[in-house]
């Protein structure tokens, strides 16, 4: 088993043996037996860098940082989430060892923050976290306050597929300072254009088919019978007539966010074809070449279709 | 003739040194943070481990073969097939068992000492009870003159000074407020070793004082606090019924963790005796040092026993037998309050509400049998002794056997018998209303053959039940929650089709209830936090 060596956090824990060893039983307790050796592994190679780092600087707040890092850690592996998706917890902690004067004033908030960002992103894009820590990494070395990193998190999860984030992330970026502004533009070019934000699909002259998200339940997707498609203000909710779901696109990725509170039957009652209609008439009816499409739902710049022979919903894009 | 005495008295302080009860070594399993940074420290405990065991054992052989002349096995463990005979006309059996097997009268006592519990020796006079706790005593390190000094006589007169000590003079006529009154404490109860011989025979105001000492470790006189060491404790009486001059309160019975019975003489052992006077022997002054324990070992002990695991299988049976005996269906109609508390609360006749259960089969039902149900204390007691016992025997893991021997010695004074039950009517169980350590024995082996019979070990669904939610409930989503509503759902639906509703059933209810609450609970918080 690899060991703790930074002489400081080894004092400490000697000094806290019989909190620890509670804490510790509290969740053996909850969760059932928890994996010494990657327990080991991961205080070694994830929680004393961290504490390193803050220790080096704000020596006072090493023990509340390593109290919180532990809690969290036997959480994650008490759910074995921690254990399942290793890799990613443990790249995405080291980002604190980067921010260590966040890391000392708010241990708790900023773990917490990390850990649900990446339940989100694998939840609704499950290959592209590492692209998201990555992308937070390289602009983390201008954040001064836990409100800027928490929305550079939430501007890079939004590029990182995480669709329903736009509208926030254009807020967030807006408030921005300067330094971080440039810092984003460095990674991504496109922001500096007047429209960034406003174009969901940008350099697609003509109407375009870009993907079918949902499916199957029984093949990893998520609806149980074809959906219906409708728009509810300015929001577009699909439904298999059982859960609602608020589905958000842009040419970054697709979401689908379950338990939305609004009943099945009301979305299947709104459901139409007249967006469909619409599209026919500007773009031409051979643009879409089904003949069993049940309903339909036009934006601005995307249409959103479902079938009857199909449980996935296909979506069409072009630029404004 | 000196040296011959010597050599003799030499031979009663031999203390074997080859192992025991020799079992495989290896470290053990509990957590400690010091893992995460020590560097192989985890080999000296393991070292630490096999010693304090095996002197266990070793204290325990040197009791037995030594210091009190106890010839009796009656915690079995058999190892294989035993051979078997029986005697008389009341058919009594006498196994020969394989395995190693032990003497309650020193065994637990041992190892109320290991867990620091509070052990109830019952039996007339003369048959040791005291030089046994006394022997635990010189066993914990301290002098034999220390610990006579220590022994608290119950007697008629005892008074609340006498017990735990009593103010200085001087100050009670200096001190302007009762809290400058010192008080000069009892030594005894300093000490981690606590004897209360004939506790029965202390008048009810000081056995008060005695309950606070016993279950919160503290003594109070003058607004002044002792705190008290944590204590293995030996109360002794000459009679259980409470028929010595004063009554035990109830709350002092219910906080004795084990009871014992002191066996009578074997006369096939006089010339032991015989030996004894001649050689003008006396085990307590000559305990071998090689077997007495200092503090550091005592706490190493009662940390290593904590670590013996329970492999759920074993908790499962004893789940079930544990849940059999609280539920009492005349008591409400409602389900969560079916208990037998409740009558008991009523100051109804329970025999008059116990013949109100009708069209169940009081034989097989074992609930039929007590008039009570097993405490959170009493199973708490259970868990730490049979982890003890399964320490003493070298195991790392507690075995079934473990826990159905001790078994009857934790539940003998709490869990009472309904002698009018018509399962003690059956012939051959009429012994069962005189002999409570058979009686319970017998019960944990019927509710076995229950658990077996209904195949609770692979068709348990409220253990699948459990392990969904001991998942947590992080991540779930809305619509996992509502599956698993429903799957409770059917789940009691299923059980509501049985005609009779037995104890053990009670409890999987009212968890499954649970279970559904907090589901509901957190689907109106997911629902909220949209």
């Amino acid at each position: 088993m690899e060991k703790i060596s930074y002489t400081p956090l080894i004092q400490h824990l000697q000094d806290n043996t019989e909190l620890y060893n509670q804490v510790y039983r509290e969740y053996e307790m909850k969760y059932g037996s928890i994996d010494r050796t990657v327990l080991s592994r991961w205080m070694v190679q994830t929680v004393e860098p961290i504490v390193r780092a803050v220790d080096a600087l704000y020596p006072d707040h090493m023990p509340q940082t390593f109290r919180a890092c532990y809690t969290y850690t036997l959480q994650l592996l008490g759910n074995k989430s921690g254990i399942v998706y290793e890799g990613e917890y443990q790249a995405a902690w080291s980002l604190c060892a980067q921010v260590p004067s966040l890391v000392a004033l708010y241990p708790g908030r900023l773990l917490s923050a990390i850990n649900a960002a990446l339940d989100s992103i694998r939840a609704h894009q499950p290959e592209r976290v590492l692209q998201w820590v990555t992308a937070l990494k390289s602009t983390l070395s201008y954040v001064l306050s836990l409100e800027e990193f928490l929305a550079l998190g939430r501007i890079h999860a939004w590029r990182a597929g995480m669709a329903h984030l736009r509208e926030k992330a254009q807020q967030e970026f807006d408030n921005l300072r300067d330094v971080l502004k440039e810092a984003l533009l460095h990674q991504y070019a496109d922001l500096k254009s007047d429209h960034a934000f406003e174009q969901e699909w940008p350099g697609l002259a003509a109407p375009q088919f870009i993907e079918a998200p949902g499916g199957y339940v029984g093949y990893g997707g998520v609806f149980m019978a074809p959906p219906k498609v409708a728009q509810l203000g300015r929001h577009l909710l699909a439904t298999d007539g059982q859960q609602p779901y608020a589905f958000f696109a842009d040419a970054f990725g697709s979401v689908l966010l379950a338990d939305v509170p609004v009943q099945p039957k009301a979305i299947l009652k709104r459901s139409n074809l007249q967006g469909l209609e619409v599209f026919k008439t500007q773009f031409g009816k051979q643009a879409i070449p089904f003949d069993d499409v049940i309903s339909a739902v036009l934006l601005p710049s995307t249409l959103v279709l479902t079938r009857a022979s199909s449980h996935h919903l296909f979506v069409y894009g072009w630029t404004r | 003739m000196n040296t011959i005495v010597n050599k003799a008295l030499g031979f009663f302080q031999k203390v074997p040194s080859a192992p025991t009860n020799p079992q495989d070594v290896s470290e053990f399993a509990a957590f400690d943070i010091k893992d995460l940074y020590a560097n192989e420290d985890g080999a000296d405990n393991g070292q630490l481990q096999l010693g304090l065991d095996e002197k266990l054992r070793q204290a325990y052989f040197w009791i037995t073969n030594s210091a009190i002349i106890s010839p009796f096995y009656d915690i079995e463990y058999e190892d294989g097939e035993s051979k078997r005979f029986v005697f008389g006309d009341s058919k009594v059996e006498v196994t020969l068992p394989q395995g190693q097997s032990y003497s309650s009268f020193v065994l637990i006592p041992l190892l109320t000492l290991a867990v620091r519990g509070k052990c109830l020796i019952v039996g007339g006079p003369g048959r040791g009870k005291t030089a046994t706790s006394i022997l635990m005593g010189l066993l914990a390190g301290y002098s034999k003159t220390d610990v006579l000094r220590a022994i608290q006589h119950g007697q008629p007169q005892m008074t609340i000074s006498d017990l735990l000590g009593h103010p200085l003079p001087a100050d009670m006529v200096k001190a302007e407020k009762t809290s400058d009154i010192r008080i000069a404490w009892r030594k005894w109860l300093g000490m981690r070793v606590k004897i209360i011989d004939e506790y029965n025979r202390i008048p009810t105001r000081t056995q008060s004082a005695l309950l606070t000492v016993l279950s919160d470790n503290y003594a109070e006189i003058f607004d002044q606090i002792f705190e008290c060491p944590q204590a293995a404790w030996y109360l002794t009486a000459n009679d259980d019924a409470g028929g010595g001059t004063y009554q035990v309160i109830e709350a002092l019975k219910d906080r004795i963790d084990i009871v014992i019975r002191a066996f009578h003489f074997n006369t096939r052992f006089i010339e032991d005796l015989q030996k004894r006077i001649e050689l003008n022997y006396k085990p307590e002054s000559m305990i071998p040092e090689e077997i007495i324990f200092t503090e550091e070992e005592m706490d190493r002990i009662h940390e290593q026993i904590r670590g013996i695991t329970i492999a759920p299988p074993l908790r499962k049976r004893l789940e079930f037998f544990c849940r059999q005996f609280e539920f009492f269906e005349s008591s409400s109609d409602k389900l969560e309050y079916m208990t037998k508390d409740t009558a008991k609360l009523s100051g109804l006749d329970f025999r008059t509400l116990f013949r109100k259960e009708t069209g169940k089969d009081q034989v097989k039902d074992l609930g039929s049998q007590t008039k009570n149900g097993v405490s959170v204390r009493k199973i708490m007691t259970l868990l730490i002794y049979a982890k003890a016992l399964a320490y003493f025997r070298g195991n790392k893991q507690v075995e079934l056997e473990d826990i159905r021997q001790i078994l009857p010695f934790v539940l003998h004074d709490s869990l009472v018998p309904h002698l009018e039950s018509p399962y003690f009517d059956q012939a051959g169980n009429e012994s069962y209303r005189v002999d409570r350590i058979v009686w319970l024995r017998k019960l944990f082996d019927l509710s076995c053959e229950e658990y077996m019979s209904q195949d609770m070990d692979t068709e348990d669904p409220v253990e699948y039940f459990d392990a969904q939610f001991r998942q947590g409930l992080e991540n779930v989503s809305k619509k996992e929650v509502d599956r698993r509503l429903l799957e409770i759902e059917k789940q009691l639906h299923k059980w509501s089709q049985e005609k009779k509703l037995y104890g053990y059933r009670h409890d999987d209810i009212l968890k499954l209830k649970y279970f559904h609450q907090r589901y509901t609970n957190y689907r109106r918080w997911l629902q909220w936090k949209k």
